[in-house]
């Protein structure tokens, strides 16, 4: 059945991508950049956060394209994705899992932030919980489904633990690092799932010592910066030169590389996000994202 | 008529002004309101926007336009929003009120389009063809711009107010032109009336009549109390009018009465003003033949003292006392003073002479006179061999004169205006007479005062209260009285010279009575030892103690004749005046003649005064003596004889005394009274009494210098004497002395002392074999060992070859061979320790105290008595 109806539209496609051949001169593909390059921005902060942080980076680009760039983000992860798989976006900043899922609208990754981060559980020292299986039935403060550091590690890692996330704990989704933190510091949470990198901030490195980290996750590549597959060589340079330019010695872009909670960008390349793909893909939650 | 255009003037202006103030405040508010409510609209547009652009700004972010619409449809339900547009960075309409304009191209802002753009918000507002206000904002997060917003909001409500409001104002501002015009009219009329009244007032006043009756408008508070103070103006008018008129009396008086001449003159000098005393001056007829005349010319003798004046009142505007000659109408000169003041005009050019010229001869005159005066007074203060300084009420020098000049070596220069403590620091000691002075007003003597560090003048000070025209000082005088007192000391002496050999004969007399009786007991005593009964010890001592009574009483004869014969610089010291009295009677015992019989009423209490012994017993003496010649020698004939009376009692100071003797200015003293029955005196003889020299007694019986010396004596005790006499009835000689007031006044008897003993050798130096052997006895008596030499030189030779031994000398002063003096020398020569008590007949005068100085260690008086002996060997011993 499936076979009869795929095969006809299939033969639609074919011929219509033929008569796009003929009819339209076949762009090189290395085509130049639009007028107005699309920088979007993965919706991990407000709309505005978002503005803040990359506005400078815009303006660098700009500067150096001679283009107008225009950031937008997304109301939410689904948005962003579904944006991104409709190629809208010249320029990304997705989230891992978001990059691995728009992969196949043809993405390049051209650089990254390092270090990598890692996600973990933590609980109140004075608790009395030390391992993750006395977690069942405590209530546990979440950054959200899609975050791999604030919920998804942990959820596998109680997977192979043979205990029931739905059944067995009180899962609450809070958004904001900060309010994981304080929601477990106050005890109105058990426990908590967030990346741990946010413990070393100067916001919070003096709560530290009160929490016991019970998990960790495998190691987690910061967001991938990525060009729509046949941009120009020379605006991606561009790109790629702007990002890695980025230096924690100057004022200016050390807050820009704070507000992303890494020291430095780097060149990257589909390669550095191989290995963490591997570790998730059979995970339940990118399943069902 | 002029009624009716001021009415009319005022009608018209307040017509004018009014409606000028209603178009102004039409026009005015008009502006105000349109301002006010386009600022506010617009404030409200842009709140508007910018709440719109916060609202989507996210939306724009995330390009999830769908809410847009939602919220163009919120705000564009709002009171005076037309429409609402919302384009992205590329001007492109994302949601409008019109949904036709989706997807359109938002119209842009031409440049210089906006009615105003406020930069830090971006914002341009404008009013567009429909009287639309357009507000376009731009929708920014950071520097980045990601649309605009566009409210469209109806200024219709706005225009709308204004115009009933202009409307309203219009009709207002008629109804208030019309009320203006009928106000006006009434006012007009209402206030024509009175004004034209206060006019007619006004002229009356201008023209002096105060009386005039002012309206009184009860209907205008203006008007009323404008006719309250034209009354109070016309009132002060009058009487100022009237003080004017009493002024110009006044000074008419005075111009007229004025013994100064007074005058005005113009420019020219021609006087065009002046007052009788002026015409008296200047020996004119009347005023009005003066008037006319030039000043300068009248009272100028010549060209010249014209000419001087002229320049000073030109230079300095004013001439002050300006002394000039001038002969009136060919009389005798006067000397005048002109006093004239230039009056200017304002560009500076002399207006008129105003001034006064006064008769001053008279009083240069005087001046002279007194200049005279003064150079006169001045010559013999200069020519005073006294010292004459006069202080102000400062102590500042006002008078210095060529002996004070003299005796401190500063020039009347130097000390004029200076204080005289600074100038002259001998006057620092007599600093508070000088405030005594200057305080009490009383004058003061000090006598013979030594000046500075000149021991050989001696000086009598006095201090004058001086009052000169209300300012008070003091003069001071000093007087050189050295050559005085040596002449009164050598008075003095002659005085006691006389006093002695009045009494020698007598003494003489006397004395061989005491030889008598020590020879003639003597004989006895060598008879009876001789005889065979011999002589016993009783009556051994009997003789023994009748000789020594005679001694004595040749001891006191002698010793009392040394006092008063002592030539001694006088010592005051507290004196008894009753042992006084008994001094002199035991000289008057032996001196007086046996016709006279003396009676002593000594006071019952010690009579202590500050005097000198010997004075006071000089004194004494000299009254007794005089008394009694009075009663034998200056009888024209026999028989001689009386009573001397003399009585010492105390004298408390009451005003009658006081009155009666002015010289008291004691609260008590002691009063010595001489009176004798003896020939008297009469007045003119006794005012003459204690004149130096002047004497009754027949030649060669008197120097007439008893009496003087008295006196001088007394004066110089502060004390002062009267005198009593009748001829032929006897005379009393009153002395007063002040009484001396001493702590612990009562005299306690001081027993006799005791012999006292010692031991050791004393070499006993002294020409008189009997006062030698005596000295030997009496030392050997008490326990010592004695050495004795004949003159100084043997007690020399003794004293070198027993030195050690000899523990003390008892050296006589006055000794053949070598004197008391010279032995001692020696002996200090031959042990610088040596110790010596002197011993002399005469007092202790200059010449023991120089040997005393030398190193010798006591003084001894003869005779002397084995206790008094004992005693001073044994003080001089342990020395």
């Amino acid at each position: 059945m499936f076979g009869i109806l795929i095969r006809p539209t299939a033969m639609f496609v074919f011929l219509l991508l033929t008569l796009w051949g003929v009819v339209i001169p076949n762009p090189s593909p290395a085509h130049e950049a639009p007028n107005i390059i699309k920088f979007a921005v993965f919706p991990y902060k407000s709309p505005k956060s978002v503005i803040e942080v990359f506005g400078p980076i815009v303006a660098r680009l700009e500067k150096k394209l001679g283009k107008k760039v225009q950031l937008v983000s997304a109301p939410d992860a689904a948005s962003f994705l579904a944006k991104g798989l409709a190629g809208e976006y010249d320029l990304a900043f997705p989230s891992t899992t978001v990059y691995y899922k728009m992969l196949p609208a043809g993405y390049t990754v051209i650089a990254k932030g390092v270090p990598s981060f890692w996600g973990g559980a933590i609980v109140r020292k004075d608790s009395g919980i030390t391992t993750i299986e006395q977690c069942k039935g405590k209530k546990i403060a979440a950054i959200g489904e899609h975050s791999f550091a604030g919920y998804m590690f942990f959820k596998d890692l109680l997977a192979k633990k043979k205990i029931d996330f739905a059944k067995d704990l009180d899962i609450q989704f809070l958004g904001k690092v900060d309010t994981v933190i304080y929601g477990v510091l106050n005890k109105k949470y058990d426990a908590g799932l967030l990346r741990l990198d946010i413990l070393e901030t100067p916001d919070f490195v003096a709560l530290k010592d009160q929490f016991r980290v019970i998990a960790r996750s495998p190691e987690i590549p910061q967001f991938p910066f990525v060009v729509k597959n046949g941009m120009d060589q020379r605006t991606v340079a561009a790109f790629r030169e702007v990002l890695t330019s980025l230096s924690p010695g100057k004022p200016e872009d050390l807050e820009i590389l704070k507000s992303l909670q890494i020291n430095k960008i780097v060149g990257a390349t589909k390669g550095d996000y191989d290995q963490f793909y591997k570790i998730i893909k059979d995970s339940e939650f990118f399943r069902q994202h | 008529m002029i009624s009716f255009r001021f009415r009319t003037h005022l009608i018209a202006y307040c017509t004018v002004i009014t409606l000028l103030l209603t178009a102004a405040l039409i026009a005015l508010y008009s502006g105000l309101f349109r301002d006010h409510a386009i600022k506010s609209l617009t404030d409200y547009g842009k709140t508007i926007t910018l709440n719109t652009s916060f609202a989507v700004a996210d939306h724009l972010i995330t390009e999830n336009y769908a809410p847009l619409e939602e919220y163009v449809r919120e705000f564009s339900s709002r009171v005076n929003v037309n429409a609402i547009q919302i384009a992205d960075s590329q001007w492109n309409i994302l949601a409008a009120s019109e949904v036709k304009l989706m997807g359109t191209h938002m119209v842009e802002d031409p440049q210089g389009s906006c009615l105003s753009k406020e930069k830090e918000q971006d914002l341009c507002v404008k009013i567009d063809d429909k009287q639309q206000l357009i507000i376009t904002a731009p929708i920014v997060v950071g520097k980045t711009v990601l649309g605009r917003t566009r409210v469209f909001l109806s200024t219709k409500l706005i225009l709308t107010h204004l115009q009933r409001v202009q409307l309203n104002a219009a009709l207002i501002g008629l109804g208030l032109w019309l009320l203006a015009i009928f106000v006006g009219s009434l006012l007009a009329q209402r206030m024509s009336e009175p004004v034209r009244r206060f006019m007619q007032a006004t002229d009356s006043i201008t023209k002096g009549n105060f009386n005039v009756e002012i309206p009184r408008p009860t209907w205008v508070l203006e008007l009323e109390h404008f006719s309250h103070a034209l009354r109070v103006m016309a009132s002060t008018i009058a009487s100022r009018e009237l003080a004017l008129q009493n002024s110009e009396q006044k000074f008419r008086h005075l111009f007229e009465r004025a013994m100064e001449g007074i005058f005005v003159a113009n420019e020219k000098g021609e006087l065009l003003d002046v007052n009788p005393a002026f015409i008296s001056i200047l020996g004119g007829d009347s005023r009005d033949t003066m008037l006319g005349r030039n000043l300068f010319a009248s009272i100028f003798e010549n060209e010249e003292s014209f000419s001087r004046f002229k320049e000073q009142i030109d230079t300095q505007g004013f001439a002050k006392d300006y002394a000039l000659t001038l002969i009136a109408n060919n009389s005798t000169p006067i000397i005048a003073s002109l006093t004239c003041h230039v009056v200017l005009e304002l560009d500076g050019a002399v207006s008129k002479y105003e001034g006064m010229i006064r008769d001053i001869t008279e009083q240069k005159t005087a001046e002279r006179e007194i200049a005279r005066i003064r150079n006169y007074l001045n010559n013999i203060i200069e020519s005073m061999p006294s010292m004459l300084v006069t202080l102000d009420a400062d102590s500042t020098v006002t008078q210095w004169n060529t002996a004070a000049c003299k005796l401190t070596g500063i020039s009347s220069h130097e000390a004029i205006g200076q204080k005289i403590y600074d100038i002259a620091p001998i006057f620092n000691k007599y600093a508070q007479q000088v405030d005594e002075t200057n305080h009490c007003r009383d004058s003061l003597t000090l006598y013979r005062e030594q000046v500075g560090q000149d021991t050989t003048h001696l000086y009598n000070m006095t201090f004058f209260p001086l009052v000169a025209n209300g300012i008070a000082g003091v003069a001071i005088r000093f007087d050189d009285i050295t050559e005085l007192e040596n002449k009164e000391q050598q008075l003095r002496q002659a005085q006691k010279m006389e006093s002695i050999g009045t009494l020698a004969g007598g003494l003489a007399h006397d004395f061989n009575n005491v030889l008598a009786a020590i020879m003639g007991n003597l004989s006895l005593v060598q008879y009876k030892l001789k005889s065979p009964q011999g002589l016993s010890a009783t009556e051994m001592g009997e003789r023994l103690e009748r000789m020594e009574t005679a001694g004595q009483r040749a001891v006191d004869m002698v010793r009392q004749l040394l006092t008063l014969s002592c030539r001694q610089q006088t010592d005051l010291a507290p004196v008894d005046v009753n042992l006084s009295l008994k001094h002199v009677r035991k000289i008057g015992e032996n001196t007086f003649d046996k016709s006279v019989k003396m009676v002593e009423y000594p006071a019952s209490e010690p009579a202590y005064v500050l005097a000198d012994t010997t004075e006071i017993e000089q004194v004494l003496l000299n009254l007794c003596i005089n008394a009694v010649h009075a009663m034998t020698i200056m009888r024209e004939a026999p028989p001689w004889g009386g009573t001397l009376s003399v009585s010492i009692d105390k004298i408390t100071v009451d005003p009658v005394f006081q009155k009666k003797h002015p010289e008291a200015t004691g609260s008590s003293y002691w009063r010595i009274s001489v009176s004798d029955t003896g020939v008297g005196m009469d007045t003119k003889t006794a005012a003459k009494i204690f004149d130096p020299f002047f004497t009754t007694k027949e030649q060669g019986k008197g120097t007439g210098l008893g009496l003087a010396m008295v006196y001088n004596i007394v004066r110089q005790q502060q004390g002062f004497i009267d005198v009593y006499s009748e001829l032929g009835h006897g005379s009393t000689f009153n002395v007063y002395l002040p009484v001396l007031i001493r702590a612990g006044d009562s005299l306690s008897a001081v027993p006799a002392p005791a012999i006292v003993g010692g031991e050791g050798l004393i070499l006993v130096v002294d020409d008189d074999e009997l006062v030698r052997d005596m000295a030997e006895e009496a030392l050997q008596v008490v326990g010592y060992s004695v050495l004795t030499a004949a003159n100084g030189q043997e007690g020399v030779d003794l004293y070198r070859q027993h030195q050690d031994r000899i523990k003390a000398v008892l050296l006589d002063m006055a000794m053949p061979v070598m004197s008391g003096r010279e032995a001692f020398i020696e002996m200090q020569k031959i042990n610088p320790a040596v110790k010596v008590l002197l011993a002399s007949g005469f007092r202790k005068d200059k010449r023991v105290e120089e040997i005393l100085t030398l190193g010798v260690k006591d003084f001894l008086q003869k005779p002397y008595t084995i206790t008094s002996l004992a005693l001073a060997i044994k003080k001089v011993i342990d020395s």
